[in-house]
């Protein structure tokens, strides 16, 4: 009897953990028939995780992009920026081109490291849009 | 020899660079525009940079773009191809300036050559035969006079012309003052540069072309003709060497003449000088184009030799290991362009999709193309689709596998120039080689307009 409560212990276990309504076991000893009260699974809540919508900013041209100035970051994580903010430069046989942010908002990421080389079109950083 | 060679161009070009490029183990850098993400050069090069948006302007054009493609991904040369930037004076000094070799000529020699008034002069001063004609027109009256000296009708063309953009068939005087000054106009709105000149008009010539080979120690040799004379527009359509209508001896002379223009000017690398041949076969240069040519395909299937290996082991110090002796002729080779264009609404380009792409094969086809089935056909750059090249133990073996390489040619989803070329090759005056760049115009005026 002993064995066969256990037996019923794991197979209630599994139905818990895999959220079934209905479990059927056909064993030497005893058979089985779970079903779960639907009122129980009701009140299992999930909770829905709505991750913000990030817009990328892309490569104007060819070259090395550099958001880090004589040591100092220009823009970092963070950071609040709008149309027409300067991210950096883009740099190329020794000529530099301003990276202008196109929109406003908050930056989440990264998508290269600073001074790696990059071509058109290259997603650089990802914008939590104001 | 160089480590990486970036290719400046695109399309069927690009992956025959990268081929022989492969095939010296010598690594490649493509490089693209925003529509040809799904292009083959970009698939088969080692490495593939993005360099701007799809006209172009803002891609294969921009100069800074394509040397800052160089450095970030350590090129040591650049090939540029045809079209694009491949007979640009600045844009060879610029990659030599930062120290990445330039896959051409020099700078210097493209100048020369690329200002065609200029290049008639040296021919002049060389003893090759040129048409009658003026220096650049600087005064309509002068020039009128000069015209009447000369005859009409003669041809108005552009000192930096190409293409046919600025060229004006004039014949009397009347029309003289208008044409010249929309030539003018032409020529300044494409080339920025509105100097133009006139020739006397060759009626009915051939297009007969040399293909050259020099190096930077004053080595040159030429590897055979071309005839190239069915055209529609001044755009080449089937390209065949060698010359089946000229006199071994005039073939020659022109061989000749060519080695003697690019001696002249220290030319190193591959080039192609023209020539128009009137019916009593008297050559006449026309203009030397100082880069690899669409055509040069023909002349590596009955020479046996790679033209871009060589342009490659020239351009990195390079003696030419071959000598004029060694050039041997064999077979007969021709080259049909097919390009996305419907022949039965004026060629007007027939960009999409590729829904299916089967090219032909089998002894003696080669086919450089840069297609495949799915494939855009994209309506930002020309048209081709690729290029069929055959080679036979004669002409007519040639036409022979010609006309049954086009027959397996399988091109769904878009138009495609096939059935003209068809056309052509069924033509008996074509079979024959009764042949003059009038031929599209007298037997398909339909086609020409």
């Amino acid at each position: 009897m002993e064995k066969e409560m256990s037996s019923v212990e794991s197979l209630m276990q599994i139905a818990n953990e895999f959220e079934l309504t209905e479990l059927c076991y056909s064993g030497e000893d005893f058979k089985l028939h779970i079903k779960t009260s639907p009122q129980k699974t009701e009140k299992k809540e999930t909770k829905k995780i709505t991750k913000p919508k990030l817009d990328t900013i892309n490569s104007t041209g060819v070259g090395r992009y550099k958001f880090i100035k004589n040591g100092s970051p220009v823009i970092k994580i963070g950071d609040e920026i709008k149309v027409g903010t300067k991210l950096g430069v883009i740099e190329a046989v020794g000529i530099e081109s301003a990276l202008i942010s196109p929109m406003s908002g908050t930056i989440e990421s990264f998508c290269v490291e600073n001074n790696d080389p990059v071509d058109f079109g290259k997603p650089l950083l990802k914008i939590k849009k104001a | 020899m160089f480590k990486k060679i970036l290719i400046a161009n695109r399309g069927e070009i690009a992956l025959r660079i990268i081929r022989t490029a492969k095939e010296l183990g010598i690594k490649t850098v493509a490089v693209y525009s925003t529509a040809d993400k799904e292009s083959l050069h970009v698939k088969m090069a080692d490495e593939a940079i993005c360099i701007g948006g799809v006209t172009s302007t803002e891609s294969y054009l921009k100069i800074p773009s394509i040397i800052a493609a160089a450095e970030i991904t350590g090129a040591d040369a650049i090939h540029p191809g045809y079209g694009f930037l491949s007979e640009n004076a600045k844009f060879a000094s610029i990659c030599i300036e930062h120290n990445i070799a330039f896959i051409g000529p020099s700078p210097e020699c493209i100048s020369k050559m690329g200002d065609k008034a200029t290049a008639r002069a040296t021919a002049i001063a060389n003893g090759i035969p040129v048409t009658n004609g003026t220096d650049i027109v600087k005064d309509i009256e002068v020039a009128k006079e000069k015209v009447r000296e000369i005859g009409y009708p003669v041809i108005i063309k552009a000192t930096a012309g190409g293409g046919g953009k600025g060229m004006r068939l004039t014949y009397n005087e009347q029309e003289l003052e208008k044409n010249i000054i929309s030539s003018q106009t032409e020529a300044g709105s494409a080339f920025g540069n509105p100097d133009v000149y006139i020739e006397k008009l060759i009626e009915d010539p051939r297009h007969i072309e040399i293909q050259i080979l020099g190096d930077k120690y004053g080595n040159v040799i030429y590897l055979g003709e071309r005839d190239c004379s069915i055209q529609r527009r001044h755009q080449k359509l089937i390209e065949e060497a060698p010359s089946f209508s000229l006199p071994l001896d005039v073939r020659q002379k022109m061989g000749e003449s060519a080695v003697r223009l690019a001696k002249s000017i220290g030319y190193d690398s591959a080039g192609t000088l023209e020539f128009l041949v009137d019916s009593n076969n008297n050559y006449y240069f026309m203009e030397m184009n100082t880069r690899i040519q669409v055509e040069h395909t023909v002349t590596e299937m009955i020479t046996g030799i790679d033209i871009i290996k060589l342009q490659i082991l020239i351009a990195s110090g390079g003696k030419l290991n071959i000598s004029q002796k060694d050039i041997e002729i064999l077979g007969h080779a021709i080259e049909c362009r097919i390009n996305a264009e419907d022949i039965e609404n004026n060629f007007l380009p027939s960009p999409g999709v590729l829904k299916n792409y089967i090219a032909p094969g089998g002894y003696g086809v080669r086919i450089d193309s840069h297609s495949y089935a799915g494939y855009e056909i994209s309506p930002f750059y020309d048209s081709m689709i690729g290029k069929v090249i055959v080679l036979g133990v004669d002409r007519d073996e040639a036409i022979a596998k010609m006309k049954r390489a086009l027959e397996e040619y399988v091109i769904e989803g878009i138009k495609t120039t096939i059935p003209l070329h068809q056309k052509i090759l069924n033509n008996k005056d074509y079979e024959y080689g009764n042949t003059s760049t009038k031929f599209i115009e007298t037997h398909f005026p339909e086609l020409s307009k």
